[in-house]
């Protein structure tokens, strides 16, 4: 015996308040396995045809080759995403190791001008000549009239101071 | 065993504990295991889900080959996005909604290459003169396949997954609303709009089927 719902009502239902009116549920149930009242619940509700759009219907063989096949694809998938990833990381690696030999042959060029700059800024070698004499000066002698004379270099040298004062 | 072999063994690493069985255990422990790496788990997963998503994707794109595609670019990214699922999200519901997404983005890619229906049509017009009884209740899957891939060339993408999702899915109001990432109530306007316009449409384009109902092309307004 079969219990053939009430279409017409069910749909004016559902139509009005778009939601679904108590006992939709087993009426779809009923259509999908009922042929007698297709006719009428399409009337009721022509979208009801929609229910009919093919259904992936597999036997269990079938379905388990098809996740089988599923499987395989998803981790040639991930397999191709690690190669990927390894290859730019390879690529990555190539230039991080072009960048450090640059930074290196530049590093090197940029140190010799610190060098230079440190030998610019030492005092050159003739410095100490220009030093002020261990002889007094003249001034020091607090004798306007005096001469200092200063011969010889380094190790040995003579100083001679005239003034017109001094009894020789 | 020789004391090689015990060396050996003493120094191998331990294998990693068995999980229980994958087959016991629920969609979201599948997942949480999915997201710490668990291979196996992710297998386990697509066993179970392979069917639902490529009824899912069949019907929206109406293409087998093309919802084959559209399943195993999901999987993949469910394993490369594994660490953002929050356990406090229905599995389902996240997967859905990746292969929602990845379908819409197949529907827009193909928009541009879509061809005209009218050879779609032409044939249906054949079928339908060639039967002695043209009507809905007649239309073979094929058919249906064929019809609703043109008429729902006219819906928006959402108003096309609210429908089949809420429709022929059977999923709630709020779980679409939550795949689709949207309020109810713009699932609600979704599907009023989707099912007012397919219905007009399928008896203006197909009045022949709509005839036997007494229904002519004003016959049936929403």
């Amino acid at each position: 015996m079969v219990n053939c719902p009430d279409w017409s009502r069910l749909a004016a239902e559902r139509k009005r308040d778009l939601s679904e009116p108590e006992g939709w549920a087993e009426a779809l149930a009923h259509f999908d396995s009922c042929g007698l009242c297709h006719k009428e619940a399409l009337a009721a509700d022509p979208l009801l045809v929609f229910r009919r759009l093919p259904a992936v219907e597999l036997t269990p063989a079938e379905e388990s080759l098809e996740v089988e096949s599923m499987q395989q694809a998803v981790a040639a998938m991930r397999t191709a995403r690690r190669l990927e990833a390894r290859g730019r990381f390879a690529g990555w690696r190539r230039w991080a190791a072009a960048a450090v030999l640059a930074a290196v042959s530049l590093g090197v060029g940029r140190d010799k001008s610190p060098r230079l700059q440190e030998v610019a800024a030492v005092p050159p070698a003739y410095a100490p000549a220009v030093q002020k004499p261990a002889v007094p000066t003249i001034e020091d002698l607090d004798r306007p009239g005096a001469r200092v004379y200063q011969m010889g270099d380094e190790g040995f040298s003579i100083s001679m101071i005239i003034d017109e004062s001094l009894d020789v | 065993m020789n004391m090689l072999q015990l060396v050996y063994s003493a120094s191998r690493p331990s294998p990693r504990p068995q999980h229980a069985p994958w087959a016991e255990t629920s969609d979201r422990e599948l997942l949480m295991a999915v997201r710490e790496g668990e291979e196996p788990a992710l297998n386990e997963l697509i066993s179970r889900k392979t069917k639902p998503l490529l009824q899912l994707c069949q019907r929206i794109l109406g293409d087998a080959e093309e919802a084959r595609d559209v399943v195993q670019v999901t999987f993949f990214k469910v394993w490369e996005n594994r660490r953002k699922f929050d356990d406090r999200w229905s599995p389902n519901t996240w997967i859905y909604r990746i292969a929602s997404n990845l379908a819409i983005d197949h529907l827009r890619s193909r928009k541009s290459r879509e061809k005209s229906h009218e050879p779609v049509r032409q044939h249906l017009r054949q079928v339908a003169d060639s039967r002695a009884h043209r009507d809905l209740s007649r239309l073979q899957q094929t058919e249906v396949a064929m019809i609703f891939r043109e008429l729902s060339t006219g819906l928006s993408e959402k108003q096309r997954m609210v429908f089949l999702l809420r429709e022929l899915e059977g999923l709630s109001s709020p779980e679409v609303a939550e795949i689709l990432g949207c309020r109810e109530s713009t699932v609600r306007n979704h599907l009023f709009n989707a099912r007012k316009y397919l219905r007009r449409e399928l008896l203006r384009r197909y009045p022949e089927y709509a005839g036997g109902f007494g229904l002519g092309e004003a016959g049936e307004e929403a």
